[in-house]
């Protein structure tokens, strides 16, 4: 795999240059966040790529001071479900809201799940199979939730939702992992 | 204590989630509750294990997708100059030469809106009087004409038609009008 030759540039200098930056300093953290969400190399190009010709398109109006990686985040997000979307031809149907905190009804048993059991290292492999049997909806707050540690209100402004559905996927997605980890254990 | 908080509350806490009165009592209760403790730690740790598995399984952008988002930011821009090529394209040349073409033909001399201007009838007889009238004028002329017919007996006639026409050449700057 030979070094790209230097691209011929587009008429704008500025349009090109914040581009360059944009792929510099935020491609890795791009495209890694792409492959989480597809779970799938050649889905994760085609998203990135396609995120970053957005940003190419539309880079005027990103605004100074904001976070690039929210703004690019999101179009991730909304190219994700377009494509999912366009590929099994249905939508997905939003989760009720469910915001207040309640209280746990009587004596929690000191469960042993396999979370206590697996050390680090040897939750990873069966946590990322885990993870990719989550829904897709499920599995991006999860990521923008735990692993990115966006807020739910971020989170909601990017995936374009109410803060309740946000809480309520991380609240079953985190739900699912556990027992999945839990039959993974057992096996 | 027999009331204990729920796991998707323990969550929210655990993500900076809950207002500040319902933070303060899971604060307060987990310290006090072994249950709750342990479940918090659970999802603590499910937290940081997908932040290990994550940190794990990071990639570097590839080379070669650095060249795709390049070659398709390419594929959009338009190339210099491009207004001029849009402007050969068939649809738009064969329709823009036609009207050129129309525009030439009728702005020409060929055309058939060209006025036409008879050219005006002058008599020849107007040239030979006006030529035979400039060449009394001038002495020089090529053309020799012959002498106007003198009557007998007027030779000074001539003569002082001849030194008016030299009194006239001779005219004195200080008679003339300087347009400064």
């Amino acid at each position: 795999m030979g070094v790209p030759r230097t691209p011929d540039l587009p008429p704008s200098p500025e349009q090109a240059a914040f581009l360059e930056r944009a792929i510099e300093q935020y491609g890795k953290a791009t495209y890694n966040f792409a492959y989480r969400l597809t779970n799938n190399e050649a889905d994760a190009r085609d998203l990135t790529q396609d995120a970053f010709l957005r940003v190419y398109r539309a880079w005027r109006s990103f605004q100074p001071g904001t976070s690039f990686l929210s703004w690019i985040y999101r179009i991730v997000t909304n190219l994700h479900r377009d494509e999912l979307r366009r590929r099994k031809g249905r939508f997905y149907e939003e989760i009720p809201e469910d915001n207040a905190p309640q209280a746990y009804g009587g004596q929690r048993p000191l469960a042993q799940t396999p979370i206590d059991d697996l050390v680090e290292g040897q939750l990873g492999e069966p946590l990322s199979k885990a993870l990719a049997m989550l829904s897709s909806e499920q599995r991006q707050v999860v990521i923008l939730a735990d692993i990115e540690d966006y807020s739910y209100q971020e989170i909601a402004d990017m995936t374009e939702c109410s803060i309740g559905t946000v809480r309520s996927r991380l609240h079953r997605a985190r739900a699912l992992l556990r027992k999945l980890l839990m039959q993974a254990q057992q096996h | 204590m027999n009331d204990h908080f729920s796991t998707d509350t323990l969550i929210d806490y655990l993500h900076g989630e809950l207002d500040p009165a319902s933070d303060a009592r899971v604060h307060q209760h987990v310290a006090a509750c072994r249950a709750c403790a342990a479940e918090l730690d659970r999802e603590r740790t499910l937290g940081d294990a997908l932040r290990a598995a994550a940190g794990r399984d990071e990639r570097e952008l590839p080379a070669a997708l650095k060249a795709q988002i390049w070659a398709a930011v390419r594929a959009e821009s338009p190339r210099p100059f491009g207004w001029v090529r849009s402007l050969l394209r068939p649809v738009v040349a064969f329709p823009v030469a036609a009207a050129a073409a129309f525009a030439l033909y009728f702005a020409s001399p060929a055309s058939p809106l060209w006025p036409t201007h008879a050219a005006p009838a002058i008599a020849a007889s107007y040239y030979l009087e006006r030529h035979e009238a400039q060449q009394l004028q001038n002495p020089l002329a090529e053309r020799s004409m012959p002498a106007p017919t003198i009557e007998a007996g007027y030779e000074g006639s001539a003569q002082s038609e001849t030194a008016d026409l030299a009194t006239e050449a001779s005219v004195s700057p200080g008679t003339l009008d300087v347009v400064r």
